[in-house]
């Protein structure tokens, strides 16, 4: 059963993105080479609506946003998109122009060495090639446990191998947690200033402000009002309307 | 501190303050006057101090005119001393004083009225002769030694040492700010305007003190360098400068005065002082006996030459460092020519510049192993001292190349586009959108939510427990032939029965026998890991009774093989009844010894 409903949304999404999708893609081109940003930003965000998702579509809708002068959604736009090709040049350049245009000019705090290590290892891998990536290690090492009865060079460097291995894949399902846990966490501002207050009240005491582009991670949501922490470690209530949530939890 | 020690030094010192205060008023008061110097010439300025001892509350007492000298107040300075428990005080008013003739003089007695009581001082001789000596400052013979407006206290002269130069001629030029009489806060750097002069930064300036018209003067001096950029008459100036002149009761007390207490008594007033207007005019280099190479620069210079390396591969660069020093406008020194340059590549040469020299660092690649020298190098300059050209050579310089020129046109090539590429400026946007949508697939749904994904891991988890049992197995298997006979023998009885079964449908009696005894002879040597002389009846019997075997099983495996020893032996039997009858309870027995754990 599993596999047939597999095989028609396969099948679907295939003749989606054979036909409709290059389709899509070609206008909203068309549209961005004639300056209207914001009908090649509507059919972009037809295919969004449609359920589908990929790093080129969330790509060229931030840089249909930077065109339009609106940098908070194009920030966001881009780090959608770095979710699912990270390792894109043209996205990392274009996202570095749009951090360098921000008002704080995209400054954030330098993460620790170890983990600013583990960034440059496994920033190429987008939640799923790690996934994959720790599924490999695993049918390795058990690989590497049966031909041990057969092979005896397997059985002599078995230690070695499966000891490196293991290194690998533990530290390779602390990044996919670390991914998981942010996911749903990481926003972005997109109002031009925004203020958090103290309290999730209109009339609360502002505690300071958070320009556009500057990104920051939801620790709870309360009807309209998101608290909010800042790199920095400030934390208080913002407007939902302000900012903008990278990928809902569940989302890559 | 402890409070106490604090209270008992503050009643020591209110002590001593009343001793002091005591002893002071019963001192006596007494007045003199002395001159720093005697004998004078007309123009020199001296202090004459009136000090008044046993007090020091006398006020100035606006000593203003003095026959044959100009005087003017400088200010008090009072001192107190305890020598051997005897305290003193006194209190001196200087004033400086400059004789406007020559001849005798005699200043005093003078008398001053304090304090209802008139104090009467000596006399001092001062003898004034007349100044045949050189003035303080000769540089103030030439422009601008006049005060721009004599009457005033504080103004400000330019100077140029010329007024007459050569286009790009360095000239000296000296802004002095003078003070007499009135201090002088808050000086700004002045400014100079101008046309078609191009002035230097002022350098930092230097205090003196000058004596114009028999006036002494406080100066500072604001030094710096111009030169002439076009050929004409232009104006210089007028200067400017901004500063904040502090008069104290009409009488100041020194220049450039940041006393605190000063301020007391002081009134301050910000001022913009201009100099007067300069003429300049600017003659053209003369064309006669101008050198080839002369690049227009004007000064008195010396030029020396060094090389980084006397030895050099092909394509390699050596460095020329080239120093030229001496006096000038080093804006007008460009770098020297080198001549002979066909089989050289030339960068264009890292320039230094500082007060009195200018260095170049030229690259040279020699693009030859036949180049054995760097060429002469000339420098032509025009000195306005002198007002004419000169020319200074250096070289040629040895040079020993070595290596072969193949390759280098390639090398040159890359250099060149690596230098372009150095120069490019690089705009600043983003990159175009992606064309083809890439790979799209179905929003919001990860891999580690999917339960395919934790399946997959189930199943390689279980397929390594299942090749490990199979694993474990076969080695037993290999390593224990009880084990292997045992797991053997349910096989080989099914086989045998299904023979026998055939042979029973058969009516083989006589082959039927033999079968069974033959299968369960090996069957429970299997079971039993018996070697096959062992599997006899009573031996049967007896190790499956010792195993725990219940009778009636035993009972029917002593029937069976009675039933096989009649048959085969006594040839009793051979019924098909009797023959399925056994067959059943061979079939029975199988089943019931193979539930057994033996």
């Amino acid at each position: 059963m599993i596999r047939h409903i597999a095989l028609i949304l396969l099948m679907a999404v295939t003749a989606y993105g054979s036909d409709t999708t290059k389709e899509v893609f070609k206008k909203a081109a068309v549209y961005y080479v004639e300056g209207k940003y914001e009908s090649a930003i509507a059919q972009y965000e037809s295919l969004l609506t449609g359920g589908l998702e990929s790093g080129e579509l969330y790509y060229n809708i931030g840089n249909c946003y930077f065109k339009t002068g609106d940098l908070g959604r194009s920030t966001l736009y881009y780090e959608r998109a770095k979710r699912l090709i990270p390792n894109d040049a043209d996205l990392k350049a274009n996202y570095e122009f749009v951090r360098s245009q921000l008002p704080d000019k995209g400054k954030s705090q330098q993460p620790a060495l170890f983990k600013r290590l583990l960034d440059r290892v496994f920033g190429v891998f987008t939640i799923d090639g790690i996934c994959v990536m720790i599924t490999v290690l695993y049918i390795f090492v058990v690989a590497l446990l049966i031909t041990r009865f057969y092979l005896d060079a397997v059985r002599r460097y078995l230690l070695l191998l499966i000891s490196i291995t293991a290194i690998v894949f533990v530290v390779a399902s602390f990044v996919l947690y670390e991914r998981i846990s942010v996911a749903g966490s990481e926003a972005v501002v997109l109002a031009d200033k925004a203020e958090v207050r103290y309290e999730p009240f209109s009339d609360a005491t502002v505690f300071f402000t958070i320009t556009v582009g500057t990104k920051v991670q939801v620790q709870q949501i309360k009807s309209d009002w998101y608290k909010v922490r800042r790199l920095d470690g400030k934390q208080g209530w913002v407007s939902r309307k302000a900012i903008a949530v990278v990928a809902e939890k569940g989302e890559q | 501190m402890k409070r106490g020690t604090l209270f008992i030094s503050a009643v020591l010192v209110l002590l001593m303050l009343l001793f002091m205060c005591l002893s002071a008023a019963a001192e006596n008061v007494s007045f003199e006057i002395s001159a720093e110097k005697e004998d004078l010439r007309t123009g020199e300025t001296i202090r004459l101090s009136l000090t008044f001892k046993g007090t020091r509350d006398v006020p100035e007492p606006h000593f203003t005119h003095l026959d044959a000298f100009t005087i003017s107040y400088i200010g008090p300075s009072s001192r107190v001393a305890i020598i051997n428990g005897r305290y003193s005080s006194s209190i001196i008013h200087n004033y400086h004083i400059t004789p406007l003739k020559t001849g005798s003089f005699q200043i005093g007695p003078l008398a001053v009225k304090y304090n209802g009581n008139t104090y009467t001082s000596n006399a001092v001789k001062i003898n004034v002769t007349e100044d045949t000596a050189a003035p303080p400052i000769p540089q103030d013979q030439v422009y601008g030694t006049k005060p721009y407006k004599k009457t005033e206290r504080v103004f400000i002269t330019l100077t140029p040492t010329k007024t007459t130069v050569y286009i790009n001629e360095a000239v000296p030029v000296a802004l002095r700010l003078f003070a007499r009489d009135a201090g002088v806060r808050e000086i700004e750097l002045p400014e100079l305007s101008n046309v078609n002069i191009s002035v230097g930064q002022f350098d930092k300036p230097i205090q003196r003190r000058v004596v114009i018209g028999g006036i002494q003067y406080e100066t500072l001096e604001f030094n710096t360098t111009m030169f002439a950029t076009s050929v004409g008459q232009f104006k210089l100036g007028p200067a400017s400068l901004d500063c904040t002149v502090v008069m104290r009761d009409n009488l100041p007390r020194s220049f450039f005065d940041d006393n605190l207490f000063g301020n007391m008594f002081t009134s301050a007033k910000p001022v913009t002082l201009k100099s007067e207007v300069m003429t300049i005019s600017v003659l053209p280099l003369p064309e006669e006996s101008r050198p080839k190479d002369f690049r227009g620069a004007v000064g008195s210079f010396d030029l020396d030459v060094g090389l980084s390396a006397q030895e050099v591969k092909v394509g390699d660069p050596v460095t020329v460092k080239i120093s030229i020093t001496g006096k000038g406008n080093f804006n007008t020194v460009t770098a020297p020519v080198i001549s002979a340059t066909e089989d050289f590549k030339l960068y264009d040469p890292a320039v230094k510049q500082n007060k009195n020299s200018k260095t170049f660092e030229q690259a040279v690649i020699p693009m030859k192993n036949t180049i054995n020298s760097i060429g002469q190098i000339r420098f032509s300059y025009f000195d306005p001292v002198s007002q004419t050209y000169h020319t200074i050579t250096k070289g040629p310089f040895p040079l020993l190349v070595t290596g072969s020129d193949a390759g280098l046109k390639a090398k040159t090539i890359d250099a060149q586009t690596k230098e372009k590429r150095q120069q490019e400026v690089l705009g600043k946007d983003i990159a175009y959108i992606k064309e083809a949508p890439g790979a799209l697939k179905i929003k919001g749904r990860p891999l580690y939510l999917n339960p395919l994904y934790w399946l997959l891991h189930v199943f390689v988890l279980l397929l390594y427990v299942g090749v490990l049992v199979y694993h474990r197995r076969r080695q037993r298997l290999q390593g224990d032939d009880g084990y292997a006979r045992k797991l053997r023998a349910p096989k080989q009885a099914r086989a045998a029965l299904r023979s026998v079964k055939a042979l029973l449908a058969e009516g083989k009696a006589e082959e039927f026998y033999d079968g069974v005894f033959r299968l369960i002879s090996d069957y429970l040597s299997d079971k039993l890991h018996l070697s096959p002389g062992e599997a006899t009846k009573s031996s049967l019997v007896g190790v499956l009774r010792s195993r725990g075997v219940q009778d009636d099983t035993l009972k029917m495996l002593e029937d069976i093989l009675s039933a096989c020893d009649k048959a085969r032996y006594a040839r009793i039997g051979f019924g098909a009844d009797e023959m399925s009858k056994t067959y059943q309870q061979l079939e029975e027995l199988i089943v019931l010894i193979g539930k057994m754990k033996l």
